[in-house]
């Protein structure tokens, strides 16, 4: 069971009302990938390392920059030049030392993601660009993993839970029952394009995580089968909801092969521009 | 992000019978909507084809975001 410091570090969340020894101990025997360690991933691995998660994955190839500072508020100017997970591991062992921090300083690519992922439970899609997000839905449809979904744009995000099967013979929607088409070429908007400012990207990436701690709980009413759309700025929240669509699902790959032989580039309509983050 | 395009985030239209009809309208008068990819909710649920529209049903256009 749980050590007397663990159930101390623990205790102000075990007094929540539902929140048991036994809810306690899913988190702690779940394990979550975190891809992308950015605005969104870096307070989301924060707040599920300190909520018990206990297996944290991280991947990301980069190193830490100045200006990941204003909004990456995991790493400071001293891990300047450093490894993004290599940083983020010391800093979140430090932060709960009974939880495991598994790192993997590499670029999630088609020829890799299916094996990093297949030891997960649950996946956080925590990247900047639709190739990728378009990639990670379809290796989590393949490997029948729910994956949280978050994305920016100024004072805007969008968050949701994809791929979560509840009941027998029912699925919640996918990223391609919500987007089945790729979007245009100049819409490929990064933070660095579109601006943002810490809080924004630390909202978005808490509610991730919060997202993540219900899927596994199973407490609360989580995002599958809906979009939450904010507004930081205005104050604007909606919930739209969301079905899975047959024919959508359909337009991806149904298996390992498939998922190899796609082209997300040329998915996404790519055209190779150098932004920074 | 299509509010740049259309310059409110918040627009109104009278006597539109479907998503079709409503789409027609706005990329006859916002060009540049035609070359951007969104979904469409009517009154909050995200909806695929063409579903006809009533009076003072709400429509939310949802681009896609990408960044994190």
């Amino acid at each position: 069971m749980f050590t007397r410091e663990e159930l101390i570090y623990y205790s102000r969340q075990l007094n929540l009302p539902g929140h048991t020894l036994e809810i306690q101990d899913r988190l702690r025997k779940s394990k979550v990938l975190i891809v992308g360690i950015g605005g969104l991933g870096s307070p989301a691995a924060q707040y599920l390392a300190a909520a018990g998660i206990g297996t944290l994955g991280l991947i990301d190839d980069d190193s830490v920059q100045l200006h990941n500072l204003h909004r990456q508020i995991l790493f400071s100017v001293d891990d300047i030049g450093q490894k993004k997970v290599i940083t983020a591991k010391k800093k979140l062992e430090k932060l709960n030392p009974f939880i495991t921090i598994e790192t993997k300083d590499v670029r999630l690519v088609q020829s890799n993601c299916l094996s990093e992922f297949q030891p997960y439970d649950l996946i956080l899609d925590c990247t900047d660009n639709y190739e990728t997000r378009y990639m990670i839905n379809d290796a989590c449809v393949i490997l029948n993993k729910p994956f949280v979904s978050g994305a920016l744009f100024g004072s805007e995000s969008q968050v949701a839970v994809f791929n979560l099967k509840t009941e027998p013979g029912s699925r919640g929607p996918t990223y391609r029952c919500l987007h089945p088409e790729a979007p245009a070429i100049d819409d490929r908007q990064g933070c660095a394009d579109s601006g943002i400012i810490g809080v924004v990207a630390g909202q978005a990436g808490l509610s991730m995580a919060n997202e993540a701690i219900k899927v596994i709980t199973g407490i609360g009413k989580n995002l599958s089968g809906y979009l939450l759309n904010s507004n930081y700025r205005e104050n604007r929240t909606e919930l739209f909801t969301l079905e899975y669509s047959d024919k959508s699902f359909l337009e991806g790959p149904q298996n390992e092969e498939e998922f190899l032989a796609m082209d997300y580039a040329q998915f996404c309509k790519r055209i190779i521009s150098i932004t920074e983050e | 992000m299509l509010a740049e395009i259309t310059g409110s985030a918040a627009l109104n239209y009278f006597e539109m019978n479907s998503i079709d009809e409503l789409k027609s309208k706005l990329f006859s008068e916002f060009p540049a909507l035609t070359e951007k990819k969104f979904s469409i909710a009517v009154n909050r649920k995200i909806v695929t084809g063409n579903p006809a529209l009533n009076n003072s049903d709400d429509i939310a256009l949802l681009p896609p975001f990408s960044g994190g």
